[in-house]
């Protein structure tokens, strides 16, 4: 065991997926040099040299192509996107180009392309820097999505990310960065699909994704002296989806808070609660509900930024709207 | 620049070309708009032309082979240029050259949807309840809980303590704790869905297959070795995969598959030849079958005596050059039928029945590739011997199989001739969209009674045919149609009308 930030747990995984294939190869904004934008790839340009470790021009839709394209060449590209609200700038290569040609080469090639990029608001970064774009990602078939809330599941899942045959968005909160976590010495590649009950109870379930996850085990910590038991899953991917898992705990505790830092409107929580509802519907004790973002842009200052964060409070909160 | 020639989609539902001629061999040069090679579609035979000039480097298929649309068929190119690359993309996209290391046939993005085990109790409790105006505000959970326990929740009053005040599992199970009633045992949680291991993959042979069909092979853990494939050059398809996948423990499955020497139909005969339902054979039967489960037909039969036709035909035959069939003579009383009774002359076309100006005289012809109907346009305004010089010349383009599309569309009415064959009475099936067909059999000197002059009668010997028509019923009733075969019938015997 040790303790290493989130940011370190990254760049483990990488280096050690590195030194295990030299087909995979970095590309991004600053990757190479800089040591990555939130120090992500310290030492891999040093260690792995140019040709694997690219700095690449403010390009997004220019080099998420060049991964598309190197992934379909053989290569094992890991492309970074300074933050996730860039995806859109390069929309038509991960949408339209990696998630679709598997597809439509009746899988005579597959798109083996990992792309990273901070999720998240809280360092006042606006608008259009600030976005958690999971929920729009997800509802384009042929790319996989993880959103590693620990050091250990970003370690874990990036490694799975990276031997993974078909296009992943691997979405890491950027608030988590610099935060320290115990993590295990070895770190294997955790399966995508397959969640992790993070606590368990029998009250109520709270389904979340990436920060969301600590924010909920913090308030579930708070509520259990409160005599409320609740359960915590961290669904680390959300397609795959690991339905199963979520329709057992619901089952068992009859209630249902879905948390994940996207937007509220047409997001993870609806989903989760629309894809579950016919199997636990005689199950339900209370209606499912959702902690999201509001369905306002984020806002620049802080005062008016950190009410609209989903946070550990926003959980309890909810909790306790459930329990007279 | 070396070219991929493809088998070109040549209609819209034409999903495979069967390529009956090559005008060019390898090695020959092309001149753009030479005809480079002849397909065989859905009824018709079609040249295509080379679209740019250029030497035939490699034909990929041979005559009289099928394949689907857009796949390659030859490479076009230079006299002396490289055509190594231009080949292996063909080869690649004909399944020849398979290289599908290293894909993983699980990995692809949907995820598992499997349904968990339904455990509906909503029949052991009451539905709504009408009550005192206020629907019940119970939880699902906890009418369930109460259906478990017994409980009516029909006119139950007890607080909730659950969302926004509704009764909740705990509100149900406290209420039964006053009760005498026991407690029931406690809820069973649905069992967890365990998906199945995927086993070790089976290294799959070089034999062509298409991408899909690779790769479910490899799902089923199935030999694409022990699969019959049917599609273009034998290519396993989807469809055969899933046939063999189907066949459960049948003979394509296991390790320890012997060569195909004897080859057995799923329950154990032995099969002779397979052929794949496909083309045009696939086309007349989809029609057919269409036809005769849609449309109720209904049969009339008449005993034609042809005496007076047979002795004019021989004068008209004697008098003018082209020959005229009985099958004209039967086309031109059809028609003349046709104009006094347009309700025959129609369609019925998506809730409507079009009746049509023009009659169109469809002819069954035998052709090589199967049955097909070449039209005679505008039979109205022909004569039987005009009549005679079209369905001559579309009988000799049939049997060749060169009718385009425009010579075999169009019909409004279709005479089946099997006469020739001697057939003593038969059944047709209509061509849909028509609603009537004429069914013509053989003539056959026969014993008949007649009328004399005096209005006794006797028996005397005389060339007799059998027709039957068959019509929609949805459109057409047993009066008319009786009426109308009647009308053929006496046109027929009355032959000096049809000269007119």
């Amino acid at each position: 065991m040790k303790e290493i930030t989130y940011a370190q747990a990254v760049c483990e995984a990488l280096d050690e997926e590195m030194a295990r294939d030299e087909n995979i190869v970095l590309l991004g904004e600053d990757v190479g040099f800089i040591g990555g934008n939130f120090k992500t790839s310290v030492g891999l340009l040093e260690k792995y040299g140019e040709l694997r470790v690219k700095d690449t021009p403010i390009s997004e839709a220019g080099f998420v192509g060049m991964g598309v394209g190197m992934a379909l060449t053989g290569l094992r590209p890991v492309v970074e996107l300074m933050f996730s609200d860039f995806l859109l700038v390069a929309a038509d290569q991960v949408i339209n180009q990696a998630a679709k040609i598997r597809y439509m080469s009746g899988g005579q090639v597959t798109v083996p392309l990992t792309i990273r990029c901070p999720i998240g608001a809280g360092r006042s970064s606006a608008a259009q820097h600030s976005q958690s774009m999971q929920a729009m990602a997800a509802q384009f078939p042929g790319i996989k999505i993880a959103l590693p809330s620990t050091a250990q599941e970003a370690k874990g899942l990036l490694k799975t990310a990276i031997r993974d045959n078909d296009p992943v968005l691997f979405f890491e909160h950027k608030m988590e960065y610099n935060k320290k976590f115990t993590i295990d010495d070895e770190v294997q590649p955790i399966p995508f699909g397959k969640a992790r009950i993070a606590r368990e109870g029998r009250d109520i379930t709270i389904a979340a994704t990436s920060s969301m996850v600590m924010k909920s085990e913090k308030a579930a910590e708070r509520l259990a002296r409160e005599g409320i038991d609740c359960e915590v899953i961290d669904l680390r991917t959300i397609v795959p989806f690991d339905r199963e898992t979520v329709i057992e705990s619901v089952k068992k505790t009859g209630r249902l808070i879905v948390a994940d830092e996207a937007y509220e409107r047409c997001g993870i929580g609806a989903e989760v609660a629309a894809d579950i509802a016919e199997d636990v519907f005689y199950y339900l004790d209370a209606p499912c509900g959702r902690v999201a973002n509001p369905n306002v842009p984020l806002p620049f200052s802080p005062a008016l930024e950190f009410p609209l964060i989903p946070s550990e409070e926003k959980v309890y909160e909810k909790v306790k709207s459930y329990f007279r | 620049m070396a070219e991929i020639i493809v088998m070109p989609k040549l209609g819209f539902n034409m999903s495979e070309g069967k390529l009956v001629r090559w005008y060019k061999k390898e090695g020959e040069s092309v001149q753009k708009g030479e005809n480079l090679f002849s397909v065989e579609t859905d009824k018709t035979n079609i040249d295509i032309e080379a679209a740019r000039d250029g030497v035939v480097r490699k034909l990929l298929i041979e005559e009289g082979d099928s394949i689907a649309v857009t796949l390659p068929i030859a490479i076009v190119g230079g006299q002396s240029e490289d055509i190594s690359a231009v080949l292996t993309e063909a080869l690649t996209l004909l399944g020849k050259e398979g290289t599908e290391e290293g894909k993983d046939g699980t990995c692809g993005p949907a995820e598992s949807r499997q349904g968990t085990e339904s455990q509906g109790t909503a029949a052991a409790v009451s539905g709504a309840e009408p009550g005192t105006g206020d629907r019940l505000r119970i939880t699902p959970r906890a009418r369930r809980k109460a259906g478990e326990l017994g409980i009516s929740v029909q006119g139950l009053s007890i607080a909730g303590t659950g969302f926004d005040g509704g009764i909740c599992e705990k509100d149900i199970l406290a209420y039964a704790a006053t009760l005498s009633n026991k407690v029931g045992a406690g809820l069973k949680t649905g069992a967890g869905v365990s998906a199945a291991a995927g086993g070790g993959r089976r290294p799959q042979s070089g034999k062509a297959a298409t991408p899909v069909a690779r790769n479910m092979a490899a799902a089923e853990n199935l030999d694409l070795g022990g699969i019959i494939g049917t599609g273009p050059n034998g290519k396993v398809t989807k469809g055969d995969v899933q046939r063999a996948a189907g066949a459960g423990d049948g003979d394509v499955r296991g390790p320890a598959q012997s060569s195909a020497a004897v080859k057995l139909s799923p329950d154990g005969r032995e099969i002779l030849e397979e052929i794949p339902y496909a083309g045009v054979r696939k086309i007349i039967g989809e029609r057919m079958a269409q036809s005769k489960f849609t449309a109720p037909h209904l049969y009339f039969s008449q005993k034609v005596d042809l005496l007076k036709l047979l002795e004019l035909r021989k004068e008209v035959n004697a008098v003018q050059g082209r020959k005229v069939s009985v099958t004209d003579f039967i086309a031109r009383a059809a028609v003349m039928a046709l104009q006094k009774y347009p309700e025959m002359n129609a369609s019925l076309l998506e809730g409507t029945i079009v009746k049509y100006k023009t009659v169109n005289i469809g002819i069954a012809v035998a052709a090589p590739g199967g049955l097909i109907v070449p039209v005679v346009k505008n039979a109205e305004a022909k004569s039987v011997t005009e009549i005679a010089a079209v369905s001559g010349a579309l009988f000799a383009k049939a049997r060749e199989g060169k009718l385009t599309p425009d010579e075999y569309a169009g019909g409004t009415f279709t005479i089946s001739n099997l006469g020739m064959f001697g057939i003593e009475n038969f059944t047709a099936i209509i061509n849909p969209p028509e609603v009537g067909i004429l069914a013509v059999s053989s003539i056959k000197d026969e014993p008949a009674v007649v009328a004399k002059a005096d209005g006794t009668k006797e028996i005397a010997v005389r060339p007799l045919m059998n027709i039957q028509l068959s019509v929609d019923h949805r459109v057409i009733d047993g009066l008319l149609a009786a009426q109308f075969v009647t009308e053929i019938k006496d046109l027929l015997e009355r032959p000096a009308a049809l000269m007119i």
